[in-house]
């Protein structure tokens, strides 16, 4: 990361934020640019200055020159450190750092050489060949430093390896020189410099030059400016070391120049680190800033088109699914909508397939068509065959005018389906050519769906839903659902009518049988009561007409009399015995009670079966004429029939009446017979008769008989309002 | 002696007038009033308090029995006579049982009416020639129907369920005990209840503890 945000800073820079790399740039440049502008001038007079006072100074007393100039670069050389030290959090590598380790441990060597100086007499040894050790081993420590340096470019120092590495590379030397005695000579006095001090520097030579070298390759890593100081410092020490090879005296010419030398050659350094690091460290810290802010904005700007590219890869993504979403969701609706309306179908076809009354359920039928198209107003118009017109029948909203109005086949929306005999929709229906003036007049209707009624094939009627006062219109859909309401409409509609017809006809019958009993009662009662009445009447008159006021006739003649009045006597019995068997008076007269006394009384003297008469509830008592009647009847009729075939001496008849109901039963231990066979094959009119008398009243007859028991025949008649009893009984 | 005060009711002028003739052809009546509608006939007779009501008894408006019935109870001196073409013994019984003290046949000689009349007025029973005192009797007797037991009108089923149902148990238990369904089980109780005049289950268990059904 770190080469690679280095080696990106020279390419990018030009490239930079515009505003913000730009105002970075203008401002480190202006920076320098000041110092130097403004400083130049007195830099070269200040320099000038220290050159010429130096060198005078050098005249006057070299070892001063010496102490001096020493001096000044062991205090860059510490000022170096120090910064380098200080400031080595925000170095972005650690070459400057390690440079300035080296340098204060050169500087402090240099300190030794400048006291170890030739006439400075600190030490014991007064030549000139221990400043000249002294000074090599600086040299070599620095020139070794400067090569080894661009190492830690890349990698991070260890500051206490480096600084015991320091420590003993500084001792072993001076050990060396001090102490064993053992470092090669470098200066003989009266023949110079030795070839070991010659040939050290210029190895030291080739090793800033190759420190150069990888500082060149290097380059990238360092500010330019700083670069070109760096190098310049120690091309400068290189010049430097090129002016003490050949020096004689220490206290010559170009002992002198190599000192002006390195002077510049530490200004250089101190200039590359102490002013860079002091004067213009918001250069430093801007450049770092820079650096980290262009990788933030490369890492942001990476980020964010990755980011946009998968967005745009998301919402690919997302409109598909959003599609296949859509899709499912109609395809569910549909078949939700569907399945909903098919069950509605079958809720529906099952409440009006239970309607068995033709005129509700035909208002069912609106109703629950308008509740399942989503409408409020309809017709059910029934095809009346006779007439050959359409009924409107069931109406759903108010469309009272429609009341007596027909509709012929092919008439009108509603017969031009019925002749097509498939439905239809008419969505424009005020500008429709199947519109009818009456319902443009009458009505608001805009829009009109109608589906024939077919049975097999049997036109049944129209089911018409419409719009009346909405800008709903009907689809296919609408179409196609009424069409499968109205096929189920259809077969409650036929049910409805068989049902009906049925029904109509069980009625009629019924009235047919109880008008025949009245019929047939009312004329046994008109012949008993004119037979008894009138002819009975007119006999009496004669009778007496015969008996008296005429004179006394012959004898023959009063024999034909009396003869003539016993015949009359004979047929007024007859006359009489005929009116009860059709319909004894006495019955009306007298009420039930005594009238049944009396002919269990007959009945025993013509058939010898005694009958045992049991009552509760009837003394003084009279019921509605056709109870009577029809508990007479069928007393009657049971009495009869266990003469005829139970062969029993003995009957039982109980008849009680309680507030609510008649009840009477005949009851015999004759030979009994199977009653189911009886009724089964109708084989009995007798019982046929009495069940249906008193069904008739809303009574019932059960009998019960076991062949070899006897039969007991009981029937019950409900009081008060036959409608109300029936129901009761039922 | 006085004579007896008669009221003639009959809807055929033609058979009062005859009536009429045959009583006032003796000393011994005088018609004092003619009725020709049968509801007027008591107020008539309240009116006139005669000593016979001489009534046919197929009045019409209101039926001669009825009339009788309550002319006997307005004013009991009022001697009824029953005039009818009807010899069979109910009718008489019931002119009887309704107050009637003389019944006569319209077939019947003319004569027989003041006798009738005559004899009524005296304080005696009358009845027509075929018709006897003892015959009337007899038939009363005969024709005399023993109360009926409700219970008897019960059939073997019901007489069952009664027992069960006052024993207290279910429909749903008694159909399993009989092999039928409840269904038949509760018509068959609500028949009992209906036959008997029993208005819940404490009537029906008071009534089987009073019959013996159930111990007490």
């Amino acid at each position: 990361m770190r080469t690679e945000a280095a080696q990106g800073v020279p390419d990018l820079l030009p490239q930079a934020d515009p505003v913000q790399g730009n105002a970075e740039g203008r401002c480190a440049q202006g920076l320098s640019k000041v110092s130097g502008r403004e400083g130049f001038g007195w830099q070269c007079i200040s320099w000038s200055l220290i050159l010429v006072g130096l060198y005078l100074v050098s005249l006057r007393d070299y070892l001063l020159f010496h102490s001096l100039t020493e001096l000044f670069s062991i205090t860059v050389a510490f000022a170096l450190f120090v910064v380098a030290w200080n400031s080595r959090g925000f170095l972005e590598n650690d070459y400057l750092l390690f440079v300035g380790i080296s340098y204060v441990f050169v500087a402090f060597i240099d300190s030794v050489h400048t006291l170890a100086y030739k006439g400075m007499a600190v030490f014991v040894r007064q030549d000139a060949n221990l400043p000249t050790q002294l000074w090599i081993v600086a040299r070599y420590i620095q020139g070794i430093s400067l090569l080894v340096a661009p190492l830690f470019l890349q990698r991070r120092l260890r500051v206490f390896f480096v600084l015991s590495a320091y420590a003993l590379a500084t001792i072993l030397p001076l050990l060396s020189i001090f102490y064993w005695e053992n470092f090669p000579d470098c200066f003989i006095e009266g023949l110079g410099l030795t070839p070991f001090k010659r040939i050290s520097e210029y190895i030291i030579c080739c090793i800033l030059g190759g420190s150069i070298f990888l500082l060149l390759k290097n380059r990238q890593a360092f500010d330019r400016q700083v670069l070109r100081l760096v190098i310049g410092s120690i091309a400068t020490t290189i010049l430097s070391e090129f002016a003490f090879t050949f020096y004689v005296s220490v206290y010559g010419l170009s002992n002198l120049i190599g000192h002006y030398w390195k002077i510049l050659a530490f200004y250089l350094m101190y200039k590359a680190i102490i002013e860079t690091g002091l004067t213009k460290p918001f250069s430093l810290l801007l450049r770092d800033l820079k650096q980290s802010g262009e990788a933030l904005r490369r890492a942001r700007d990476d980020l964010e088109i990755r980011v946009r590219e998968r967005t745009a890869e998301l919402a690919q993504v997302n409109e598909v699914l959003r599609t296949e979403v859509n899709e499912r969701k109609r395809v569910e609706g549909s078949l939700l909508v569907y399945a909903q309306q098919l069950e509605a179908i079958r809720d529906i076809s099952a409440d009006i397939t239970r309607e068995l009354d033709l005129t509700k359920l035909l208002t069912l039928i609106t109703q629950r068509a308008g509740e399942l198209i989503g409408t409020g107003t309809g017709t059910v118009w029934l095809w009346d065959e006779e007439g050959e017109v359409f009924v409107p029948h069931a109406r759903l909203g108010d469309r009272s005018w429609m009341s007596g109005w027909r509709v012929r086949l092919g008439e009108g929306v509603a017969g031009t389906v019925a002749q097509r005999r498939e439905g239809m929709v008419v969505n424009d229906y005020r500008t429709s050519p199947y519109a009818l003036p009456l319902v443009l007049e009458h009505s608001q209707i805009t829009a009109v769906l109608a589906e024939p009624l077919l049975y097999h094939d049997r036109l049944l009627g129209v089911l018409a839903v419409d719009n009346e006062g909405t800008d709903r219109t009907f689809t296919e859909e609408d179409g196609d659902l009424l069409a499968l309401f109205a096929s189920h409409a259809a077969i409650a509609i036929q049910n409805a009518q068989l049902f009906e017809q049925v029904q109509a006809g069980h009625e009629r019958l019924q009235n047919l049988s109880r008008r025949l009993v009245e019929v047939q009662e009312a004329e046994r009662r008109h012949i008993a009561r004119e037979l008894h009445d009138e002819i009975g009447q007119a006999l009496t008159g004669l009778k007496l007409v015969l008996g008296m006021g005429t004179p006394l006739p012959t004898d023959a003649a009063r024999q034909r009399h009396a003869d003539a009045q016993a015949l009359i006597g004979d047929l007024l019995a007859r006359v009489r015995e005929l009116s009860l068997e059709l319909r004894p008076a006495m019955l009306d007269d007298l009420g039930l009670l005594p009238t049944l006394a009396w002919h269990f009384e007959r009945y025993t003297a013509r058939t010898n079966v005694r009958v045992v008469f049991k009552h509760a509830g009837l003394e003084g008592r009279r019921f509605p004429p056709d109870v009577e009647t029809a508990a007479y009847r069928i007393v009657q009729e049971a009495l009869t029939n266990v003469a005829r075939h139970a062969g029993g001496r003995e009957v039982t008849v109980r008849l009680w009446a309680g507030e609510d109901s008649l009840g009477a039963q005949v009851e015999d231990r004759g030979k009994g017979f199977e009653p189911e066979a009886v009724f089964a094959a109708h084989a009995s009119g007798g019982l046929s008769g009495m069940r249906e008398r008193a069904e008739l009243l809303g009574g019932r007859l059960t009998v019960e008989s076991t062949p070899g028991v006897g039969t007991l025949v009981a029937a019950e008649f409900p009081l008060g309002q036959p409608g109300r009893g029936r129901e009761k009984m039922a | 002696m006085s004579k007896t005060t008669v009221v003639l009711a009959d809807d055929h002028a033609i058979v009062r007038q005859g009536l009429r003739a045959v009583l006032e052809a003796t000393s011994e009546f005088t018609v004092v009033g003619e009725v020709a509608d049968g509801l007027q006939v008591p107020e008539v007779v309240d009116r006139l308090r005669p000593n016979v009501l001489v009534l046919d008894l197929m009045m019409p408006g209101l039926n001669g029995l009825e009339i009788t019935r309550q002319v006997s109870k307005r004013c009991p001196q009022t001697r009824v006579v029953i005039l009818s073409m009807h010899a069979d013994e109910p009718y008489v019984l019931e002119a009887l049982r309704n107050g009637a003290t003389g019944y006569v046949l319209k077939e019947a000689s003319t004569t027989e009416v003041a006798q009738a009349v005559r004899e009524v007025a005296a304080g005696r029973r009358y009845l027509s020639q075929p018709l006897s005192e003892r015959a009337i009797e007899a038939y009363a007797e005969k024709a005399q129907a023993a109360p009926l037991d409700l219970y008897e009108t019960l059939t073997t089923r019901e007489r069952e369920i009664l027992q069960l149902c006052a024993e207290g148990y279910s429909s749903t238990e008694m159909a399993a005990r009989l092999g039928i369904s409840p269904r038949t089980a509760d018509t068959h109780r609500a028949n009992i209840m209906r036959k008997l005049g029993l208005q819940g289950q404490t009537d029906l268990v008071r009534y089987a503890l009073r019959r013996g059904i159930l111990p007490l």
